[in-house]
């Protein structure tokens, strides 16, 4: 099996500096809640010292005092105290870590929408809109965890080891010593840890990314696999796809774990190191150091904490991974949110309220690969004129369309309306003098109402259904059990293609635009709808406005009064009827 | 219920590798155990012995010591390798058992999962069942065995306090998994609703953006989606309360455990039943047991995530078929007809396909022109069998092509799809579907014959070239020529072709078609295009329109 390069690339990448800041900004969402994790993190690691000395003294009065419940009432006391402030730590933990996580999660989501919807149709055109949505949704559930959990116990895996060797150093300095020994730098141990976990969950990332990718694409292709006969033979080829990636990732993971294994090791051996050192100390057999002085408490007392010590490194392996999926995600969300928006920003100057003249002059925009879309094109539409742009799909129709409309501000030239620069024109007062139809209409999952009006203007019913009776759409909107509240489902549910071309055509018409931008209107319609839709638009022209419909149906709009041919990016014919 | 058992049963085929796997992940556990117990144990026993000046066999428990250090170490190493193995096998086993499913659904079915992103979900749903074994399944079995074994060395020492911890514990594990399942399924269920609605919120206004600036409706999709993210992430932060919940209870239920086990050991220890170093064990013992509960919170909300994606995956793949139904029917006899056919895609739309006849023999080559919508690729779906005629038939090789397999009608007619499809493989893998034992020169011809000969020459590793998902990126045209190149290598008398010079040259697209039915001079075509200028003049042109077929042109 070839090396498939490109996929998964990067999934499971440390990071660049870039991300790791952008990280720290969405982490300051979270306010104090974060230290609120920390210290109460704190606090439950060093309470185990005092429990630990709590239950060493109960050992020594019971087992060496042989003293009984009543006069040790005031050592269980305090022991249930201990516990239950150990409890309380832990659920003021998990408390705060939920709403720091809540926090993070709700300043990042409502950001990134914010731009998504500043990006404007020219600027998401080409992400799909599912991957865009679970960005919103998913891939900010990877920050939270990462705030919430992996950086308050960074800090809790450098203090709470310390206090812990400060502690045990003062009964015993050897068995410090040896703890100390055991882990020689705390950080050394982090590192290590980290490589390991890093390279695990790179590989699970990489094994998982790559096996799905290859199901998915053998799914998606399910039919034509049946068509050729060939459906059974792959199903036994991604067995074989599966078992080849599992062999690699396991020879990976099994250098990988060892890391943990070496941490794992290393505590088992300090712990038990620890046991014989003050078993020996205990029986008089060593006499050296401070072994001599050892009691019975000092002795259960370090041997208790022997094994916390090192109890935060392991759970800071755990979280590990919380750490590269919040890269991961930090990685792709930052790309998006550093995605300037291709709308001009717009100036307060009103535009036209009646229908206006369009020129272009130089206009070039520049496509993601350098090649030009639009190239210095140079188009005067007046007052009222109604232009069919043709040309080959690629040809920069649509980019024509979106410059207009100011989705899309051109990297060199300019728009004038009227003779004012489109650039010092309000945006959205402009956008909102627009009548807009689309090849696919898009219909909200809202009602009829909605669909017709989707800023909720309130425009009144009469108008409404005027639109509607222009488009031909009233004879199937007078149908609907509820008439104009009638909800629409997903996909523009219960209507065909073309009704539903009809009623994006009712809402292009409802306010009178004086501007009408039209792409490809007609391209996946029957005849007849076709046929109405361009009448519609032709009454439209009629009435005054100024109309650029971009199809490469030219047949279908013979009353045009002018046809400009698009040959990448550039005119290359420009007739008049 | 029924995902679950059904989810079990997958797992059945991999159990010694799973048993294996939970069976060190017990080890592991255990060996902590007795590690931390035996050396409560010592410390005290040598303690006392120091005390009084005895003497103590410190051999053997040392020799315990090192055996459970070690023990540790090496079963939690071998844990995490033998448990990534099993999980591996069984993601694998699953995407085949899956794939097998979806084999099985017919091709309109398959089509409507194809649109969307239900492919996709299925996929990242498939790659989480492996959390059944590991965040549920084997920790509650480590749970339960490791804390009734851990229990019985505690009662070899003291058995009524010992009664009273273990007793105490698994109720407390017990109630806080019940409690979390419990209170969590309304913010669970309001979680996936609203944020399914959140989802679809996002989809259409970012899909209907231009319509959302045009008409002014940006700060209402602002608005909406502040209500929605808000209603989904108060449930999510109340889940996550009540899982960190859930784990003090927990924590503190061992706790609690610990300071009544010291409470009913004080007086044994006075009453001389209980040795000093049995009390250390007890208490050291009770503490460490809080390693076999820790998961179980966890593994709670494991299950209900478990359960929605088996259950989801189970609704896209409703089914089992152990291989398609191989049909006996050979090539036919190289013909296909289409009888009065009509197709409507809803029983009371327009037909888009309406009432069309036409009979292809051997050797004739038919172009069906129009444009886009006038029914051109519904017309060839009927004949490829990928939707059936509400009414009238279409034959294929002399039978209908409704009682022919997917298979059957692939070595009865060769199909170039609409959808451009390139498999993530080598030049040749995609080119060898169609022939499997097809020799490199036989690749080459067709390569030639699709005009992309030159270009597969210029790769640097030729046929061998991995292109697709996670390959060399191919240019629109080239994937077209390669789909193209792939159905002519098809051994199948009929061909029907969409619009197999998409995204060609003008030129190019002309030597294409000039080529390939020059190579077809005995086979049956059946062509789909919207360009009729770039066919040769051989080729019989019919044209369609709104669903009729137009007399000859």
């Amino acid at each position: 099996m070839e090396e498939a390069s490109g996929v998964g690339a990067g999934a499971g990448d440390t990071g660049n500096e870039a991300d790791r800041s952008w990280l720290r900004a969405r982490a300051r969402a979270a306010g104090s809640w974060t230290r609120v994790v920390t210290v109460a993190g704190l606090l439950a690691g060093w309470l185990v010292i005092a429990q630990a000395a709590l239950l060493a003294s109960l050992v020594q009065r019971v087992a060496a005092d042989g003293a009984g419940l009543r006069e040790l009432g005031g050592l269980l006391a305090g022991l249930l105290v201990v516990l239950l402030l150990r409890a309380g730590c832990t659920a003021v933990q998990e408390w705060a870590a939920a709403e720091t996580a809540h926090r993070v999660h709700r300043a990042a989501r409502e950001r990134l929408y914010q731009h998504l919807l500043a990006l404007g149709p020219a600027g998401i055109a080409r992400h799909a809109p599912g991957g865009l949505a679970s960005a919103v949704v998913e891939q900010v559930a990877a920050l939270g965890p990462y705030v919430a959990r992996y950086q308050p116990q960074m800090v809790i895996t450098v203090l709470v080891p310390l206090a812990i060797v400060v502690a045990v150093a003062l009964v015993d300095w050897l068995a410090a010593l040896l703890l100390l020994l055991a882990a020689p730098l705390i950080p050394a141990f982090m590192a290590l840890v980290g490589m390991g976990a890093e390279a695990v969950s790179r590989t699970q990332h990489q094994a998982l990314a790559r096996l799905g990718g290859y199901f998915l694409d053998r799914l998606q292709g399910l039919d034509l696999l049946r068509h050729l006969g060939r459906a059974d033979d792959e199903a036994r080829t991604l067995e074989s796809v599966g078992e080849a990636y599992r062999r690699r990732s396991m020879a990976v993971l099994r250098v990988a774990f060892l890391s943990s294994a070496v941490l794992e090791f290393f505590s088992s051996v300090a712990i038990a190191l620890v046991a014989v050192y003050i078993g020996m100390g205990l029986l008089g057999y060593l006499a050296l150091g401070p072994a001599p002085e050892l009691t019975l408490f000092s002795g259960l007392f370090v041997l208790l904490l022997a094994p916390e010590f090192f109890q935060p490194l392991r759970q800071l392996a755990q979280h590990y991974h919380d750490r590269a999926a919040a890269l991961g995600a930090a990685a792709e969300l930052r790309r998006l949110e550093e995605t300037p928006s291709p709308m001009p920003p717009g100036g307060d100057e009103q535009p036209p309220g009646a229908a206006p003249a369009i020129e272009l002059s130089g206009v070039t925009v520049a496509g993601d690969t350098g090649a030009p879309i639009l190239a210095d094109l140079a188009l005067s539409i007046p007052a009222g004129q109604a232009v069919l742009v043709t040309g080959a799909s690629g040809s920069g129709k649509t980019t024509l369309l979106h410059v207009v409309a100011a989705f899309r501000e051109p990297d060199r030239g300019e728009v004038r309306i009227d003779g004012t620069s489109l650039g010092t024109l309000d945006r959205a007062a402009w956008q909102q003098r627009l009548g807009w139809l689309a090849q696919v209409p898009h219909l909200f999952p809202a009602s009829v109402r909605s669909n017709l009006d989707p800023g909720d203007h309130g425009v009144d019913t009469g108008t409404l259904e005027h639109a509607l009776e222009r488009a031909g759409a009233r004879a199937f909107t007078a149908r609907l059990a509820q008439g104009l509240d009638t909800p629409l489902d997903e996909r523009g549910g219960g209507l065909s293609g073309g009704e539903g071309q009809r009623l994006a055509l009712a809402r292009a018409l409802v306010r009178r635009a004086p501007v009408l931008l039209v792409d490809e209107p007609t391209a996946s319609l029957d005849p007849e709808t076709a046929d109405h839709v361009s009448e519609t638009l032709r009454a439209e022209a009629a009435r005054g406005a100024t109309v650029i419909i971009a199809s490469h149906a030219a047949e279908q709009f013979p009353w045009v009064n002018r046809v400009i041919t698009l040959t990448g990016g550039r005119i290359t014919g420009d007739r008049h009827a | 219920m029924r995902e679950l058992w059904l989810l079990w049963r997958m797992h059945l085929p991999r159990w010694r590798w799973l048993a294996a796997g939970a069976a060190l992940m017990l080890a592991a556990t255990l060996a902590n155990f007795g590690l931390l117990a035996l050396s409560g144990w010592f410390i005290t026993a040598t303690g006392l012995a120091g005390l009084a000046g005895t003497a103590l066999d410190i051999y053997r428990p040392g020799a315990g010591i090192r055996f459970f250090a070690v023990g540790r170490a090496a079963s939690r190493y071998g844990e995490r390798l033998v448990t990534h193995e099993a999980v591996l096998r069984l993601l694998a086993d699953l995407r085949v058992r899956v794939f097998r499913r979806l084999m099985g659904l017919d091709p309109a079915r398959l089509a409507a999962l194809r649109s969307g992103d239900t492919l996709t979900r299925l996929t990242a749903d498939v790659d989480r069942l492996d959390q059944f074994y590991l965040r549920v399944l084997a920790p509650t079995a480590v749970a339960v065995v490791g804390l009734a074994m851990a229990g019985l060395v505690l009662a070899l020492f003291a058995p009524a306090p010992s009664l009273v911890v273990v007793a105490l514990v698994a109720a407390v594990a017990v109630a806080a998994a019940w409690t979390t399942g419990r209170l969590a399924r309304r913010p669970g269920r309001e979680q996936v609703r609203l944020g399914s609605r959140l989802r679809e919120h996002l989809v259409g206004s970012l899909d209907g953006l231009a319509e959302m600036h045009i008409h002014g409706g940006v700060p209402l999709a602002r608005a909406r989606f502040r209500a929605l993210a808000d209603g989904y992430e108060g449930a999510e932060r109340t889940l996550s309360r009540l899982a960190g919940l859930t784990q003090a209870l927990a924590s503190s239920g061992t706790l609690l455990a610990l300071w009544l086990a010291a409470v009913s050991a004080i007086p044994l220890v006075r009453a001389d039943t209980l040795s000093g170093p049995g009390f250390a064990l007890i208490l050291v013992g009770t503490l460490a047991l809080t390693e076999f509960l820790m998961p179980l919170p966890l593994a709670v909300q494991a299950l209900s995530r478990t359960r929605s994606a088996a259950r989801r995956v189970l609704t896209t793949a409703p089914r089992e078929h152990p291989s398609p139904a191989s049909s006996t029917a050979g090539p036919g006899d190289g013909t296909l007809a289409f009888h009065e056919a009509v197709y409507r895609y809803t029983e009371d739309g327009r037909p888009v396909v309406d009432q069309v006849s036409l009979a292809l023999e051997p050797g004739t080559h038919v172009a069906i022109t129009g444009g886009s919508g006038s029914g051109k690729s519904t017309l060839l779906a009927l004949a490829a069998g990928i939707r059936t005629p509400q009414a009238g038939s279409v034959w294929l090789g002399g039978d209908p092509v409704s009682s022919l397999s997917p298979e059957a009608v692939g070595r009865r007619a060769a199909w170039l799809p609409q959808r451009t499809i390139v498999f993530g493989d080598t030049v040749a893998g995609n080119l060898r579907l169609a022939a499997p034992d097809a020799p490199e020169e036989m690749l080459w011809q067709a390569l030639r014959t699709a005009a992309l000969e030159d270009t597969v020459a210029a790769l640097p590793d030729g046929l061998e070239t991995w292109v697709g998902v996670g390959g060399r990126a191919l240019s629109g045209g080239e994937a077209r020529r390669l789909c193209l190149a792939r159905t002519l290598l098809q051994p199948a008398p009929v061909l029907l072709l969409d619009e197999p010079t998409r995204g060609l040259e003008a030129e190019t697209a002309e030597a294409v078609l000039r080529q390939l039915l020059e190579h077809a001079r005995e086979r049956a075509v059946l062509i789909v295009t919207h360009d009729p200028d770039r066919l040769p003049t051989t080729v019989a042109r019919r044209r369609l329109r709104a669903g009729r077929l137009l007399a000859a042109i």
